[in-house]
């Protein structure tokens, strides 16, 4: 439930707060990412050319867009793995540059292309990882419970990740990468390599897991059915540039166009989505 | 509740160990190589010693002498219960060589008596034909000289007493050497000494064998990393970055330490199966490290020096494999940076080794101490020549370069270089990571 709050003790960072009207009450919603004017170069490339969006607290935000459009770049930013060259991203608050540390305890990254420690079980990969958050082995065992359960692996969880199959591991992964319940969860095509039923698993799980636990999310992907149903809210990212933002309903009704995929052909003038 | 930093060394050991190209360099190799290789040793020592004791020596002999002392040493064939088929000619000599499977031909040549009988040498010629390379082939060869060697001897015992002399011995030898060196007070005998130093300066090559082996493991682990694109997720984990890095470091220095343990007890076990395989033939000719140690009666801190020179030159090894190792972007391409370290550590052993410090000058003495890797060779030198001192400015300069390579690793770690890999592959890479 909202609530007025004295908003200078409850974010003494500078956060970014938006205060809106909800059915006439004042509506304040936390953002957990800011990210304003990103630019980063690889040399001559312009990969970001200053892309700004914010994300709430318990939101699933969506970043689309065609291949080299810096989608993978803007997360790698928010996972603290490279640094801007100009401009500012903030987590809960918190530099991704300057505050790196502080970030990394708050998020959990999945990568488009992660492995997993081929020699080692998935039981004890996820033993691994969960000991970087939990604080007792309590905590420990409720984490593994869940990430068994997430992953669907069943009995296979005790034999060594290199017999897993790709899916498999991308389930794993995506598991390890929930069961530690971040305040911001960074998934890079979280779904690639699943077929359609685990593929809806994993996507229906993400929606529990941001609902119940209150977990934001921010997605990458190219999959429209999977954006339209995990996304509150979507970033169509073009160039290095966010050429449009709002929810998936709004975007359609915007543009006048039955699907995501015809939204960003409008506007980016039929750049063609991978696939 | 195990601290974030020991579960990343956990985790390395049970990743590097249950790997098994690790596996193989860090168990299997010394093994194999050492304990394999001395057990097979021994076994085909004792067995060609035992075969050439239990073969009787068996010539074909052709005299075109025909003399008395050519009978003479056709009798003394048979009293040493050797046995001879005489042949009229080289030719038919070696026919009969081959199709008996005889391996030594001696001809008499003509003159030989009389040769003898004028007080000049009667020579017999003997051709030995190779049927294998092998210690019974060698063993038996050596048998046969040895039969001309005892009849030689037997002759000038009975000349000497034709002239009246009884005591042979010492009309050949009337003055011998009886040289020993004297290191630190201590005398150890002149026959001694070379297999002594020996022994040990072979030792000192372990730590270098192991330096490159640690190196190639610390750069492997990294490598891995990125191979299977674990370390994207590594790097987002909640812990500093430098207690990342000092974690898979510390990882790799144990395991590093296993392996230096298993080439030392596997190269003790193959200098002791030596030993043992030689023991009743010739004794004390060669030494274990352990026995070489008791012989040189080295002080604990003689000991500690070696000890931590070797320490060091492993620490180094690895922090520079994982340095390097970082800046490769799959195993292949970062075990290939390992070159840079292998190929110095090797030249400068070489140098070291085969160098001599003391006719050096003092300046050129501590620039070489001031090497890398210089200090497990150097340590044992400055034992040698009684200047312990050089050994610890090695030591220190081995500790310089390793925090150097530390504090480079945990920069690399920090930086975002560390994922997108070295200089050259950047642009490559890059652009790979920005088509996502």
């Amino acid at each position: 439930m909202y609530r007025k709050i004295n908003m200078s003790q409850l974010f003494p960072n500078n956060t970014n707060i938006i205060v809106m009207l909800f059915r006439g009450n004042p509506l304040v919603e936390r953002s957990i990412v800011d990210v304003k004017n990103l630019i980063k170069n690889y040399g001559p490339i312009k990969a970001l050319r200053g892309i700004s969006f914010h994300i709430f607290e318990g939101e699933v935000f969506g970043l689309i867009g065609p291949n080299g459009a810096g989608k993978t770049t803007t997360l790698r930013i928010l996972a603290t793995l490279l640094k801007p060259d100009s401009g500012k991203a903030l987590v809960c608050g918190y530099n991704v540059v300057k505050e790196a540390d502080k970030v990394r305890e708050l998020i959990s990254y999945l990568p488009e292309e992660a492995g997993a420690y081929r020699n080692l079980s998935g039981y004890e990969y996820l033993l691994f990882m969960a000991r970087f958050y939990a604080k007792s082995e309590d905590e420990i065992k409720n984490m593994i419970e869940e990430a068994i359960e997430i992953s669907g692996l069943g009995d296979r969880i005790q034999d060594k990740v290199k017999s897993y199959s790709k899916g498999m591991k991308r389930r794993l992964l995506v598991a390890r990468s929930l069961m530690v319940k971040p305040k911001l969860a960074i998934l890079d095509e979280p779904t690639s390599g699943l077929d359609v039923t685990h593929a809806l698993h994993v996507r229906r799980i993400i929606k529990k897991y941001a609902k119940d636990y209150g977990i934001t999310v921010l997605v990458s992907s190219h999959n429209m059915l999977e954006v339209e149903f995990l996304c509150d809210r979507v970033a169509l990212i073009n160039k290095g540039l966010i050429v449009a933002e709002g929810t998936p309903q709004e975007l359609k009704r915007e543009y006048n166009a039955s699907n995501l995929e015809e939204v960003f052909e409008k506007i980016a003038g039929g750049v063609s989505f991978e696939v | 509740m195990k601290s974030k930093f020991l579960n990343i060394v956990i985790k390395e050991l049970k990743d590097l160990l249950r790997d098994p190209r690790i596996l193989v360099m860090s168990v299997i190799i010394p093994v194999i190589m050492f304990i394999g290789l001395g057990a097979m040793f021994q076994v085909t020592v004792k067995k060609g010693i035992e075969e050439v004791r239990r073969i009787e020596v068996s010539v074909v002999l052709v005299d075109l002498d025909k003399g008395d002392y050519a009978e003479a040493f056709k009798k003394f064939i048979k009293m040493v219960n050797a046995s001879y088929v005489e042949a009229p000619s080289l030719n038919e000599a070696m026919k009969i060589a081959l199709e008996k499977g005889v391996l030594s031909v001696i001809v008499i040549p003509e003159g030989f008596s009389k040769n003898i009988s004028n007080m000049k040498p009667g020579v017999l010629k003997i051709y030995h034909l190779i049927s294998e390379v092998s210690f019974t082939a060698t063993g038996l060869r050596g048998k046969v000289e040895a039969l001309v060697n005892r009849f030689s001897r037997t002759l000038s015992q009975s000349i000497a007493l034709a002239h009246g002399i009884t005591n042979l011995n010492f009309i050949v030898k009337p003055v011998v050497s009886d040289a020993s060196i004297m290191f630190r007070g201590r005398s150890i005998p002149l026959q001694l000494w070379g297999s002594l130093t020996g022994s040990f300066m072979a030792t000192a090559w372990i730590p270098l064998i192991v330096v490159i082996f640690a190196a190639s493991m610390a750069a492997t682990s990294i490598g891995v990393e990125k191979e299977e694109k674990t370390l994207e997720v590594l790097l987002t984990l909640p812990i500093s970055r430098f207690k990342l890095a000092l974690s898979k470091f510390i990882g790799t220095m144990i395991i590093a330490i296993i392996q230096s343990i298993a080439y030392v007890a596997g190269y003790t076990y193959y200098m002791y199966s030596i030993f043992k395989s030689f023991e009743s033939e010739a004794s004390g000719a060669l030494f274990s490290p352990f026995q070489a140690l008791r012989w040189l009666a080295l002080s604990i801190s003689d000991l500690a020096l070696i000890g931590l020179a070797i320490f060091l030159t492993i620490l180094l090894g690895a922090s520079l494999g994982l340095l390097l190792g970082s800046f490769g972007t799959d195993v292949r391409s970062s075990t290939s940076m390992v070159q840079f370290v292998a190929m110095p550590a090797f030249i400068i052993g070489m140098i070291l080794a085969y160098m001599d410090l003391s006719i050096m000058p003092e300046t050129t003495r501590y620039t070489l101490a001031l090497l890398p890797f210089s200090s497990p060779i150097m340590s044992i030198k400055s034992i040698f020549i009684n200047e312990p001192i050089l050994g610890w400015v090695s030591c220190l300069a081995s500790t310089c370069y390793t925090i150097v390579a530390i504090y480079g690793m945990s920069r690399m770690f920090s930086s975002e270089r560390l994922l997108i890999g070295r200089i050259k592959a950047r642009r490559k890479t890059l652009l790979a990571f920005r088509s996502r």
